[in-house]
């Protein structure tokens, strides 16, 4: 579904992601984990075509993410998601499923749909600048799920959400996987990741240290932020 | 629906939901309250009376001038941040996270913010129409086909303006894009006036056939303004040099977007 193949990204001298290379595919549910700064932001934005690999290639599907058919039927959240504030939660998500070319009646049944799970329903016609941050990450995620999309990008998801609403976000996207759904997850919230995916990377500096699934990754007696940790340390020393 | 239709729809919905966008407004009414007593006054020169149609025909031709360089300013003013205010607010994410192309944002985005000035544009010289009918009983549509020949203008200013603030902060953006447009009103201004009656007879005949090659070569957003008014009533035009403003314009309008999809291409969002 994913793969980078020697994606190299600079930023004048600063080097923020150096020859990475893997793979995800069809139905995985894929973490990438590391430190603040370790590039996990930037493989996103590359993967959605809002900047450009120095070198390397990135492909969805097959597809270059410089082309805008790579992202049919991705499903994206950002880091720091923000809405225009002067429109509602409602009117975002229309926008968003008229992009996308449902119609109005299909938009606005799977809308209804998606506000419900994402527990959104009273606040749906209040405008953006009302809502507190986990309240606009609720919306970013139902956003993401309009059109029912095969690959779910999700960039800092649970950032701002209280503890039950990282457990309600938990159950949508094992849900999500249920269905078959590849999910592509950028997260500080190690607990969460190691409850729900299937593999793991760890990036620090650029570069990722190791990519494997969880059972093979995660030892008897140890939690994956001890694994995260040894691979950090390592990394710095 | 195709998504650039789309995208300016939400332009102008963004845009109408914008503070500036009731300056305009408020603006724009004022306005026409103050040009609506121009048409009713008792005008003597040298113990004669001035009579109304005469009045109109000049009071229309002054508030059509002044709608159309207003606008201008004004296109400058709301075009200088579509993509600063879309990337803090999160409309670029959300349109560029769908399977659309960029140079269809982009497009989507100006037409937008052209469609609206330019309506606005079109419904004050419709209101000068009615009023000086109203006024003189005359009827004026070769007023409304002057309008849509300044919107042209006014696509051009969206775009330079848009292209500038890629580069430059928002406000300088607009200050540079009035700039370039007042530059031209003054160089195609004073050149009218060489060629008007009234000081032709002044101008030595190689001074009056002088035109230097910026001249020609510069957006002649003011020139193509005088075009459109000489639709109005049966007033001469001369265009400076061999080209004429809607061939300057048009071009500089097609090179200003070309630049601005290749940079916007470029850029990280």
């Amino acid at each position: 579904m994913i793969s980078l193949d020697a994606v190299t990204k600079k930023f004048n001298s600063t080097t923020a992601v150096d020859n990475v290379s893997y793979r995800v595919e069809k139905g995985e549910f894929f973490a990438l984990l590391g430190p603040n700064g370790a590039g996990k932001t930037t493989i996103v934005r590359m993967l959605m075509g809002f900047s450009k690999a120095t070198t390397g290639t990135l492909k969805i599907d097959g597809v270059p993410a410089q082309y805008h058919q790579a992202r049919n039927k991705v499903g994206y959240l950002a880091e720091n998601h923000r809405i225009p504030p002067y429109l509602s939660g409602w009117e975002y998500l229309l926008r968003h499923a008229a992009l996308i070319d449902l119609t109005r009646t299909d938009a606005i049944r799977e809308i209804d749909s998606l506000l419900e799970h994402v527990d959104m329903v009273k606040e749906k016609k209040q405008r953006a600048s009302t809502y507190s941050k986990g309240m606009s990450q609720r919306i970013g995620l139902a956003a993401a799920l309009i059109g029912k999309p095969k690959l779910l990008i999700l960039d800092e998801p649970a950032s701002g959400l209280d503890p039950l609403g990282i457990r309600d976000f938990r159950k949508i996207l094992e849900s999500l996987r249920n269905q078959g759904t590849t999910i592509v997850l950028n997260s500080h919230f190690l607990s969460e990741v190691e409850k729900i995916c299937d593999t793991v990377a760890i990036m620090s500096k650029g570069n990722i240290l190791v990519k494997d699934s969880i059972h093979n990754i995660v030892q008897k007696d140890e939690t994956l932020e001890d694994v995260f940790v040894r691979w950090v340390d390592k990394k710095n020393a | 629906m195709p998504k650039i239709v789309r995208i300016a729809i939400f332009s102008l919905q963004d845009q109408i939901r914008q503070k500036s966008f009731y300056i305009l407004l408020a603006a724009c009414i004022l306005l026409v309250l103050l040009l609506r007593s121009c048409y009713s006054g008792n005008v003597v020169v040298n113990n004669q009376q001035i009579d109304n149609l005469a009045i109109a025909w000049h009071a229309s031709k002054f508030a059509f001038h002044l709608i159309a360089g207003g606008m201008m300013f004004l296109t400058a003013l709301l075009s200088m941040n579509i993509f600063t205010r879309d990337s803090q607010n999160g409309n670029t994410v959300l349109v560029l996270s769908k399977p659309i192309k960029r140079s269809d944002y982009v497009l989507g985005r100006i037409a937008g913010v052209w469609i609206l000035v330019s309506v606005f544009m079109f419904i004050l010289h419709l209101t000068i129409v009615i009023i000086a009918f109203m006024n003189t009983g005359d009827v004026l549509p070769e007023f409304l086909l002057a309008s849509v020949i300044c919107m042209i203008n006014l696509l051009f200013l969206t775009i330079l303006t848009s292209l500038l603030s890629l580069f430059l902060p928002d406000v300088i953006a607009a200050i540079t894009a009035i700039g370039i447009t007042g530059i031209s009103f003054v160089s195609d201004s004073f050149y009218l006036a060489q060629h008007s009656g009234m000081f032709r007879p002044l101008v030595s005949s190689a001074m009056e056939n002088n035109v230097s090659i910026w001249q020609v070569l510069w957006p002649k957003t003011a020139m193509l303004q005088y075009y459109a008014s000489s639709f109005v009533g049966d007033s001469n035009f001369n265009t400076k040099g061999p080209v004429h403003p809607l061939v300057n314009i048009c071009f500089y309008i097609l090179i200003s977007y070309i630049i601005l999809i290749w940079v916007f291409n470029r850029k990280d969002v």
